[in-house]
């Protein structure tokens, strides 16, 4: 039993014995084996003659000059046509060519879709902040906005004549509304609107370019107030309320009704 | 390059054999290290000349590889091509022909995937034996004609065993047994512990003997 696992082991370790490839504690315990196995002495001579005759058959393979020049040349030409050819994206090597050129193209149109979006928000932000007759969704508005006749009856008194209804969601102060407050001077009427789509914000800025354009109220209309007045007026429907601002009266006032849902 | 090898072996003839023979080597890498510098930073005829200083070598590890003439031409080309690439990464201190030896294993192991995709089976149908650089044999000469034919017949069948080994077994045996390298440099190519490459080694080995018994046993035929 101890005969046959050491054989076990020497069969083993034989291989690399012949060609010198063991340390010397262990070479030497299978040289020791060698010397009183008979088995594994042979096993060894085999190994040494299958070790001759590959170093014999294996001898340095040679094929003719022109096997060899051939490949040079091959070579050369690789490398100068590769150097005139554009070289690939540097993801190329980690996708196939395909693969690497749709990857291109989806990515461009994702970049122009991006810039897209962007611009469309920077116009809307432009529109509203700063509304003039020249941005085009002014222009388009001024077409479109319904005239005062044309807005729904409230149900309730009347305003007096020449004053401007306005529409405000409650509790809705705009800054440049208190602001204007504040100055007292003849300014725009800003409608305080529920900013949830977009054709609230359009209208208000169709409100907001009336004041250029109409013309100015009848003189026996005209408001002799210092300050400006305010009117609230709650509609059936707790979301709309009307609310009346009479602004401080001047002569070369640009301030005109403005009459709105 | 030749002369500057020639003249390298000149200077050394009169040193001891083994000093003579460290002092060739250490010369040697040193020429190989400059050419490499030189052709990574485009000199055409250094890169010219690295290759004439190595293509035998390189034919022959990939010739014992893939066991086929066209196999191991195309893998020949791909070295030189991948040497031309990555001439830049290759640092002076490093041994050159550890690192040109590692880029062909590594062609060759790309080559021999391809073909099992490609043809499902690693074996080449009829792997040819090489044509001698040597003079042909006088055929009129019999013995010299039977000793040719023996030869060929037993590169075939070492062709056959070589083609058997796992890819590992068969880097390490034809680096230690047939290049001649030490079980140290052959760790160093593969990137593996000397152990496991005595092992890989000891285990090619056998089953080399193995193949040939049986083949013996079988009258000469496939096994």
């Amino acid at each position: 039993m101890f005969r046959r696992t050491q054989c076990a082991r020497a069969a083993k370790l034989i291989p690399l014995f012949i060609s010198g490839d063991l340390k010397h504690g262990r070479a030497s315990s299978v040289s020791e084996h060698l010397g009183a196995c008979a088995a594994c002495r042979r096993l060894a001579d085999e190994h040494r003659a299958s070790r001759e005759w590959l170093s014999q058959t294996a001898q340095a393979v040679e094929f003719e000059e022109e096997f060899y020049s051939g490949i040079r040349s091959a070579v050369l030409t690789r490398i100068v046509a590769d150097k005139s050819t554009p070289r690939a994206p540097f993801f190329a090597p980690l996708l196939p060519r395909r693969l690497a050129f749709a990857a291109t193209v989806a990515v461009a149109l994702l970049a122009a879709a991006l810039v897209y979006q962007l611009s469309r928000k920077q116009e809307e932000r432009a529109d509203i902040n700063h509304p003039s007759l020249s941005s085009p969704s002014a222009q388009r508005l001024s077409s479109i906005a319904p005239s005062p006749e044309a807005l729904p009856a409230t149900g309730r008194e009347p305003p007096p004549a020449g004053l401007p209804p306005q529409v405000s969601s409650p509790g809705a102060r705009h800054p440049k509304m208190l602001a204007a407050k504040r100055r007292g001077g003849p300014q725009p009427q800003r409608l305080m609107l529920n900013a949830r789509s977009r054709s609230e914000i359009a209208q208000q800025a169709y409100i907001n370019t009336l004041p250029a354009v109409m013309s100015k109220p009848p003189a026996s209309t005209r408001p002799f107030l210092d300050e400006i007045s305010r009117i609230e007026i709650q509609t059936a429907d707790p979301n709309i309320r009307i609310i009346w601002l009479s602004p401080k009266a001047t002569d070369s006032s640009d301030i005109s009704p403005v009459e709105n849902r | 390059m030749a002369c500057e090898i020639a003249s390298c072996v000149l200077m050394t003839d009169d040193l001891p054999s083994s000093v003579a023979a460290a002092a060739r080597a250490d010369a040697r890498a040193d020429i190989f290290a400059r050419l490499a510098a030189r052709a990574g930073a485009g000199d055409a005829a250094a890169f010219e000349q690295l290759m004439i200083a190595t293509e035998r070598r390189v034919v022959a590890t990939a010739w014992r590889m893939l066991g086929n003439r066209e196999d191991a031409r195309d893998a020949a080309q791909e070295v030189f091509l991948r040497m031309y690439k990555y001439l830049h990464r290759y640092r002076p201190e490093q041994d050159f022909h550890g690192w040109l030896y590692r880029i062909t294993l590594n062609v060759c192991r790309d080559i021999a995937r391809k073909r099992q995709q490609s043809a499902g089976n690693s074996m080449p149908a009829s792997p040819d034996t090489g044509r001698e650089r040597d003079r042909p044999p006088d055929l009129s000469n019999r013995g010299e004609a039977e000793e040719f034919a023996l030869l060929n017949q037993q590169r075939a069948v070492l062709k056959r065993a070589l083609q058997t080994l796992p890819e590992k077994e068969r880097a390490a045996l034809v680096l230690r047994d047939l290049e001649g390298l030490t079980t140290e440099e052959v760790a160093r190519i593969l990137r593996s512990r000397p152990v496991t490459v005595r092992s890989q080694i000891s285990s090619a080995r056998r089953k080399l003997k193995l193949y040939c018994e049986r083949w013996l046993k079988n009258g000469g035929r496939d096994v």
